[in-house]
């Protein structure tokens, strides 16, 4: 039963820590799709722009104009006064991220790099799975050193030319974590197991 | 400890003329002592971590020498075992003698909690007298280690 008690204990830490890495992650997702949320929605007012301006002019008067406020204002006013301009053209309508410290390229994650501004300095990314827990362990370093969180099996950011770049996957921290991990779980088996294994050396005293 | 709690010493250098039981600081004149533990095992009967909180069995009394008198028990009390290499001590003050609450020392260190076998029985009538604790060591590294300590 203490067997079984403590394999549930190192299976409700491992849940915890790994739990907290996907809220992290998807937080720093959150990031992400806040980024992804300002291109999206420029791009949907942009095609709608173009979609409705053949309705009529009346419409996409009404109804641009109350969420002109509610959007950014300086952007939007400076851009609505271009679109006007465009207004009814069948082409493409660009729009720029609100952000101005994301800069994605080509499209939100499809691109191959991604350049985000962290702690002042640009950092380089794929953008893939291991991409946001390579940027977590810049702001919270001891991940990188822990087995039970992801950011344990990247690769640390390095730092050239200005510019940090993302580690990504490492094979190797890999096998040690798996290593570590088993090693823990027979270490608590050790201290709180029951006992009464095939191994025991029967001795005598006199 | 309590006034009313026994308070056996058993004494012996390995022949009966050397053997003497003490009760409350009076010779206690006996055919037989018994104390019998079986504790610290699984369901299996493998040893495991905890002794005496596991739970088990005892039997533990003294036959007084009078004829007719019935056996007399130990417990709730405490009684030192003072063997020519060993010394034991065990103690229970719960009034209805719960195994669980029970605490033995071997040689003034306590192995309540790794004890798994411990007999002593010690008949003047039948000229047998025998001894031995079993101790259930985990070692981290390593095989675990039952120790067996011949008392007499």
């Amino acid at each position: 039963m203490k067997r079984f008690l403590s394999l549930l204990f190192v299976l409700m830490l491992t849940t915890a820590f790994v739990g907290e890495a996907f809220a992290q992650r998807s937080f720093g997702r959150g990031g992400g799709f806040g980024g992804g949320r300002s291109s999206f929605g420029g791009s949907s007012r942009s095609s709608g722009g173009s979609f409705f301006g053949g309705g009529g002019s009346s419409s996409s008067g009404s109804f641009s104009r109350p969420s002109a406020p509610s959007y950014s204002g300086p952007r939007s006013s400076s851009s609505f006064g271009g679109r006007s301009g465009s207004f009814g053209n069948s082409g493409r309508v660009n729009s720029s991220s609100i952000n101005p410290n994301r800069n994605y390229g080509g499209s939100s994650y499809g691109g191959n790099r991604t350049t985000v501004i962290y702690g002042g300095q640009p950092y380089y990314s794929s953008g893939g799975f291991w991409s946001g827990y390579a940027l977590g362990t810049m702001g919270s370093p001891w991940t990188h050193y822990m087995p039970f969180h992801p950011g344990f099996y990247t690769y640390s950011p390095y730092y050239s030319n200005g510019v940090y770049y993302e580690g990504g996957f490492s094979f190797t921290r890999f096998i040690i974590g798996i290593a570590l991990i088993i090693f823990v779980i027979w270490l608590l088996i050790r201290l709180f197991g029951g006992g009464g294994g095939r191994n025991i050396r029967y001795t005598n005293y006199r | 400890m309590n006034e009313r709690m026994n308070y056996f010493i058993f004494s012996t250098g390995g022949d009966w003329d050397s053997t003497s039981l003490y009760l409350n600081g009076e010779n206690f004149p006996s055919q037989r002592l018994l104390l019998e533990f079986e504790t610290g095992r699984d369901f299996n009967g493998d040893p495991r971590r905890g002794g005496l909180s596991n739970g088990g069995n005892a039997s533990c009394f003294v036959l007084p020498e009078q004829t007719g008198a019935g056996e007399w028990a130990i417990f709730p009390g405490k009684i030192d075992l003072e063997f020519p290499t060993h010394k034991v001590t065990i103690e229970n003050q719960s009034p209805t003698f719960a195994i669980e609450l029970t605490r033995v020392w071997l040689d003034n260190e306590e192995v309540s909690h790794q004890l798994l076998d411990l007999q002593v029985d010690i008949d003047a009538i039948e000229n047998r007298a025998s001894a031995y604790l079993t101790l259930y060591k985990p070692r981290l590294l390593g095989a675990d280690e039952v120790a067996t300590y011949t008392l007499l």
